[in-house]
Parts: C-alpha cells; sequence; structure tokens
C-alpha cells in the first residue's frame, strides 16, 4: 500500500473507532482531562504502528490493546503525585472492559431517551456540568446550589440516569416468553420475540 | 462497603475529590467484587457518554467561549501534526459544532460508511452502497437507512429519498415529517412507516403504526393507516404490507452489537468452513458474479455490503439446480430468512420442481401453519406423530417471527426415519417418519415453487445443502457464528 493510501486508510479507521477506543480510555482513568492526555499518546502509537495493523484484522481490539498499554503507561507516570487505583485494578477493569465494550457502547446509546426524561431544565444543568468550557463552581452558583450541594444533586441525578440506561438495556435484551399458537395442538408454541 | 457507598465513593474519584482513603476503600471494593467493577465502569461510561453529549448536538445550548476549532479533542492536534492535515479536513474527521446540521448520526453498521460516531448530517446528497445507518432529527424523528440508499434532508422534517429503503419512527414533535420520492411523499401523521424506491422506480409506502398520507406527484392524496401499504409509482396497484423490508430502531442496537463484536468476520471464516466441508452439496450465498436466473431483487445480506435476495411479488423466484440425479440418506438444508408476513398458504424456501416424479423429492417451506416443514414425497409420518398436518412440521410457529433474521435448518435422516428442527440454533423439534426414502435433490426453486404459486414474502440469505446430518452441537455452532446479532 503506499504512503498516501496507508494515511487515508489509518484515518478511515481511526474516525470509525475513535469514538470507541476514547470511551474505553475514559472508563480507565479519573477524568476527561486525563482521558484526553492517554488518546493524544494513543492515537500517534496507532498510526506509527498502522503498518504491523493486519489488514484483515480487527481495528477495534487491535486499537484497544495499544489503549490498554498507554493507560497503564500514564498510570506508572501520574502515580507519584496523584491518588490512582493500582496498575493491577486498572488492567483487570480493561479486560472486563474490553469484555463488556459492546454491552457498554449500547449503554451510552441509550443515554439520549433517558437524558428527555430528566426534563429540560434539569438536563441543561447537568449538560452544563460536563460541557469543557464551563468551570463547575459557576455551574453551581448559576443553579443556586453551593458547590457541595451541587455535588450531591449531580451524584443523585446521575444514579437516576443510570437506572434508567440499565432499566432501558433490560427491555432492549428480553425476549419475550414464548406464547401458545392459535391452535394448541399443533403447532406447539410461537417462536422468536 | 455498602453500594450506596461505594457509588459515592466512585463518583469523588472520578470527580477528582477523593481522598487517599476513599482510593483505598474503592479498590479494595473493586477487587473483592466483580459486581462492584461492573458497577464502576457503568459509572465510568456514563460519565464518558455525558462528557461526549456535552461536547456534541446538546452542548451546543451553552454558551461556547471558543470557536469549533477549540472544540476539537486535543489528541486531534497531534494528530493533525503528524499527518500535517489542514484544519478543515479535521472538521470534517472529528466532531465539531460549526456546520449546519440537520440530524446526528446515532448507529452506523457498515466499514464504509462516510461517518464518526455523532457526527452530523448535513444538506447534501449521500449515496451509500453499504450498510445501515441511523440518524435522529432536530425534532426528534428516528430514521434508519438502509444500503444501497440515496439520500438528502432538506430541512429535519423532510427527508428526500431517491433510492433504497427508509424506515422513520416519528414523535409528535415530528409529526408531519415528509419522505419525497420521485413518485410523490410520504406525509406522518404521527406514526410509524417505511418507504422503498427501488432501483426502476417503483415505490412504496409501508405503515407499521398510526397513519402516513401518500401522496402522488399528480397531487392525488390517500390515507395510508396502520398494516396497509400503498404504491406511489403505480396507485392502483396491489401492494402487501412488508414491515420486514426494513430495518427499524428497534432492531439497530443488537445488528450494531453483532458487527462491533466482528460477527461478521465470524460469519465468513464459518462459511468459509462449510465451503472445505466435504459433504458440501450446495452453497448459495448470493454474493457471487453469477447469480442464478429467475425473477428475485437483490438486497442487502445480514452483513453491510453482502447480498441476499427477496421475493415479494407473486411469481418471485429463483432457478436452481442442486446435484441432480443423486440419492441422499442424510441431508441437512439451513438457511437465514427474513419473513415480511406469514400467509395461509406455504411459502417456498427450496421446492424441487419434479416432487410428484419419484420418492424422496423435497420441499422446504414456512407452511401455511407458521411452521417450518420439510416435506419429502414417498415419506409416511409415523402413526402417533403429533403434526396435525401429516407432514414433518417444526413444534413452532413462525408468528413471532418476522421482521428479523432467523436461522432454520432442518435435518433429514433417512436411516433413523427423522426430520429434526433447528431455530436459531437450537433443537425445536423431531418429526418421526414410518417410511423415509432417501432425499433427491435436482431442478427446482428457492423461494417458490413451479407447480403453483408459493412465493416466500421475505429475504434469503446463505442458503446451504449438505450431505450429510450435522449434530445439535454444529447447528448451534453455525447459528452463533453466523448470527448478525448480539
Amino acid at each position: 500500500m503506499r504512503e498516501h493510501e496507508a494515511h487515508e486508510q489509518f484515518l478511515r479507521l481511526f474516525t470509525a473507532s475513535e469514538g470507541r477506543i476514547r470511551a474505553f480510555v475514559r472508563r480507565l482513568v479519573p477524568s476527561r482531562a486525563d482521558a484526553d492526555d492517554v488518546m493524544q499518546e494513543v492515537a500517534i502509537v496507532l498510526f506509527r504502528k498502522f503498518s504491523e495493523f493486519r489488514q484483515d484484522g480487527n481495528f477495534l481490539a487491535w486499537s484497544l490493546g495499544v489503549a490498554r498499554f498507554q493507560v497503564l503507561s500514564w498510570r506508572r507516570d501520574k502515580a507519584r503525585d496523584r491518588q490512582l487505583l493500582s496498575e493491577k485494578m486498572i488492567d483487570v477493569l480493561a479486560e472486563e472492559s474490553t469484555q463488556d465494550d459492546a454491552q457498554l457502547a449500547l449503554q451510552r446509546n441509550f443515554l439520549a431517551s433517558c437524558l428527555e426524561r430528566l426534563g429540560e431544565k434539569h438536563r441543561d444543568l447537568l449538560l452544563a456540568a460536563y460541557a469543557p468550557d464551563n468551570v463547575i463552581q459557576e455551574v453551581a452558583r448559576l443553579s443556586g446550589r453551593t458547590i457541595g450541594g451541587f455535588y450531591q444533586w449531580l451524584h443523585r441525578t446521575k444514579r437516576r440516569l443510570l437506572d434508567c440506561v440499565r432499566d432501558e438495556m433490560r427491555k432492549a435484551m428480553a425476549s419475550p416468553a414464548p406464547g401458545m399458537a392459535v391452535d394448541p395442538a399443533w403447532p406447539r408454541q410461537e417462536f422468536g420475540s | 462497603m455498602t453500594h450506596d457507598e461505594f457509588y459515592e465513593v466512585a463518583c469523588r474519584y472520578l470527580a477528582g475529590t477523593a481522598s487517599p482513603d476513599d482510593v483505598g476503600r474503592l479498590e479494595k471494593s473493586l477487587e473483592s467484587s466483580g459486581d462492584f467493577r461492573r458497577v464502576f465502569l457503568e459509572i465510568v461510561n456514563l460519565d464518558a457518554a455525558l462528557e461526549e453529549r456535552a461536547n456534541s448536538v446538546d452542548g451546543r445550548r451553552l454558551p461556547s467561549r471558543q470557536p469549533w476549532l477549540g472544540r476539537l479533542p486535543p489528541y486531534a492536534a497531534a494528530i493533525l501534526l503528524t499527518l500535517g492535515i489542514s484544519g478543515l479536513v479535521a472538521g470534517l474527521l472529528f466532531n465539531n459544532q460549526g456546520r449546519a446540521s440537520v440530524a446526528s448520526v446515532v448507529r452506523q453498521i457498515g466499514r464504509a460508511l462516510p461517518f464518526v460516531a455523532d457526527q452530523v448530517v448535513a444538506f447534501r446528497r449521500y449515496e451509500l452502497a453499504e450498510g445501515t445507518l441511523e440518524v435522529v432529527t432536530a425534532t426528534g424523528v428516528k430514521v434508519v437507512l438502509e444500503a444501497p440508499v440515496t439520500f438528502e434532508f432538506d430541512s429535519p422534517q423532510r427527508l428526500r429519498l431517491f433510492r433504497g429503503r427508509v424506515a422513520a419512527d416519528v414523535p409528535p414533535s415530528g409529526k408531519g415529517f415528509t419522505v419525497v420520492t420521485p413518485s410523490g411523499n410520504a406525509i406522518d401523521l404521527g406514526t410509524s412507516f417505511g418507504v422503498a424506491v427501488g432501483e426502476s422506480g417503483d415505490t412504496q409506502v409501508h405503515v407499521f403504526e398510526g397513519e402516513v398520507i401518500a401522496e402522488s406527484k399528480e397531487g392525488t392524496a390517500k390515507s395510508v393507516r396502520c398494516n396497509e401499504a400503498t404504491s406511489l409509482s403505480t396507485p392502483n396497484a396491489a401492494c402487501d404490507i412488508r414491515t420486514g423490508a426494513f430495518i427499524r430502531v428497534a432492531e439497530m442496537p443488537a445488528l450494531e452489537a453483532g458487527f462491533v463484536s466482528g460477527q461478521m468476520v465470524r460469519g465468513q471464516e464459518a462459511m468459509d468452513r462449510v465451503r472445505q466441508d466435504p459433504s458440501l452439496v450446495s452453497l448459495y450465498d448470493f454474493d457471487g458474479r453469477d447469480m442464478p436466473s429467475g425473477q428475485f431483487t437483490v438486497v442487502q445480506g445480514r452483513w453491510p455490503g453482502s447480498r441476499a435476495v427477496d421475493f415479494a411479488n407473486a411469481g418471485d423466484h429463483m432457478n436452481v439446480s442442486i446435484d441432480e440425479g443423486r440419492a441422499w440418506p442424510q441431508l441437512t438444508l439451513a438457511a437465514w430468512v427474513r419473513l415480511d408476513r406469514l400467509h395461509d398458504r406455504n411459502q417456498s424456501l427450496y421446492h424441487a420442481d419434479l416432487w410428484s416424479e419419484g420418492a424422496g423429492h423435497i420441499h422446504w417451506m414456512v407452511s401455511h401453519l407458521r411452521t417450518i416443514r420439510l416435506a419429502i414425497n414417498g415419506s409416511v409420518i409415523a402413526a402417533d406423530a403429533p403434526e396435525r398436518s401429516g407432514e414433518p412440521d417444526s413444534a413452532s410457529a413462525m408468528n413471532g417471527a418476522l421482521d428479523r433474521w432467523i436461522h432454520v435448518a432442518s435435518v433429514y435422516d433417512s436411516e433413523s426415519r427423522t426430520v429434526r428442527f433447528f431455530l436459531n440454533g437450537l433443537f425445536d423439534h423431531e418429526s418421526r417418519l414410518a417410511v423415509a426414502p432417501p432425499a433427491v435433490l435436482g431442478r427446482g426453486q428457492i423461494g417458490n415453487w413451479i407447480g403453483q404459486e408459493r412465493h416466500l414474502s421475505g429475504r434469503i440469505d446463505e442458503l446451504l445443502v449438505l450431505g450429510r446430518a450435522l449434530s445439535d452441537a454444529e447447528i448451534a455452532d453455525l447459528h452463533a457464528a453466523t448470527t448478525p446479532y448480539r
């Protein structure tokens, strides 16, 4: 493959998987800023090593492997001056996070409908707390709460969202029990959901 | 630690406000229980989703202090520097807030789609050769577009469909959503509906719930209600509702999960193994250049870019000739089927032309009883068999199997005088026979029968015939490896 074709191919694959890779990294580090730091390294390493990637291979799986290594490397750098989970625990979470990646991606997809149920006022306030340019103290002040009170509200609201997302997952995954056909003699039951 | 305490500590850790004691307790809890680890991953996953959301569509409600380029992920800059790519291209590659948008991409299934997750759909014509795309418009209308499809949004409430299939779920906020086609318009009155524009311009509107106004190019309007369909291109033609002809929003999560978990690759590897099986008699994957003759429509199969055959109209069929003349003591037939509807007549999966010209010819079908049936000419069912049809039938009816891909397999063994039925890899029923001649294949039709109208309403993908009886475990493995769902 020519160099510019390899660049294009990399960009196509990376942009298609970037959300998943970022979400994976994010699950292993405490904050968005940490995830940004790690993603910067991940993107560069993926690009540099792209020639080693088998063209018929699974780009996402390969990328998650690289990302896992980069998170552990980041953790070794930062652990000197920050309180972080142990390297062993991050590795366990990485393994389980990889296994559950598709399920967790589905959960993220259900967020939109659950946010709708919060109502516009609470939804906007919650998203304001997560907007990258906003300062949490300022959002707390605008909400009329103390910073401590605002964090409590934030935790409660997130918990409601989490319950809602789990419910949606359960509904989506549930297969209704087979029912009886019109004629009880034959066929004996209905197939499918 | 209780679950409530764990939740609080985890939230403090993620907010950067955890004490050393908090982190120690969190570590211990995570070590002690897989449940805690799962909850922790869910909490941080939710945080990640909220950050994405705040940074994209909903985030636009918030006051922005930076131009859109400043909202690119910080690591984008590293890639741009590495690759020497301009900011303009970067704006197309990474999520941004600066372009006029009409809808957001919710899910995409396919390798060659021109979107990244959460990317906006712009006011321009898109032509998708493969894959399936789910978008949500600014008015909340959820739209699934299945390739091959050419479309363009005029506004969040107006979608131009030049060819292909689209299904829309319209909430009250999107009432009036209109699909514009070359043959006329489908105007929603609060509903769920599908529109199909064929390669030759034939255009149909199918209503799954609620009501739609089908407005022809000539200006005549007709109300189409739940479980009804109409043709916009030939308004007086009979048109059966075909719910399974459309991929709808509810099916997308499981399809997406299957695709991202690598089912397509597993499926292709499984088919490669089938091709190496010395007992393989025939495999119709419909992906090659040499498509058998007949009257049918080629549509997308279970995988992005793969092909299946679609039978919709009376007379539709595919002519095949399978290993003419040989007798098979054992035979396995398996296929992925997507049923549009059930009928009070039989629907053919494979029917030998010359049924009555000798013992052993087979007719494989979805029967008028809604069962899967493997009829073998010259066979006699056991006297005490429960099947009321007198033919080997599955115990399950297909009533609940519409609108999604299902795997059907039937295993005939003339020596043990049994026909075993499997649905989605699971054993369903064994029919016992008193007389069981070896099976004979030969000239026949997939999707219909030369002797009587038995056209299938739906798609078939990967129909295979093996000259041996696959075991229950082999059928389960075949299903697990080739299912598009997770």
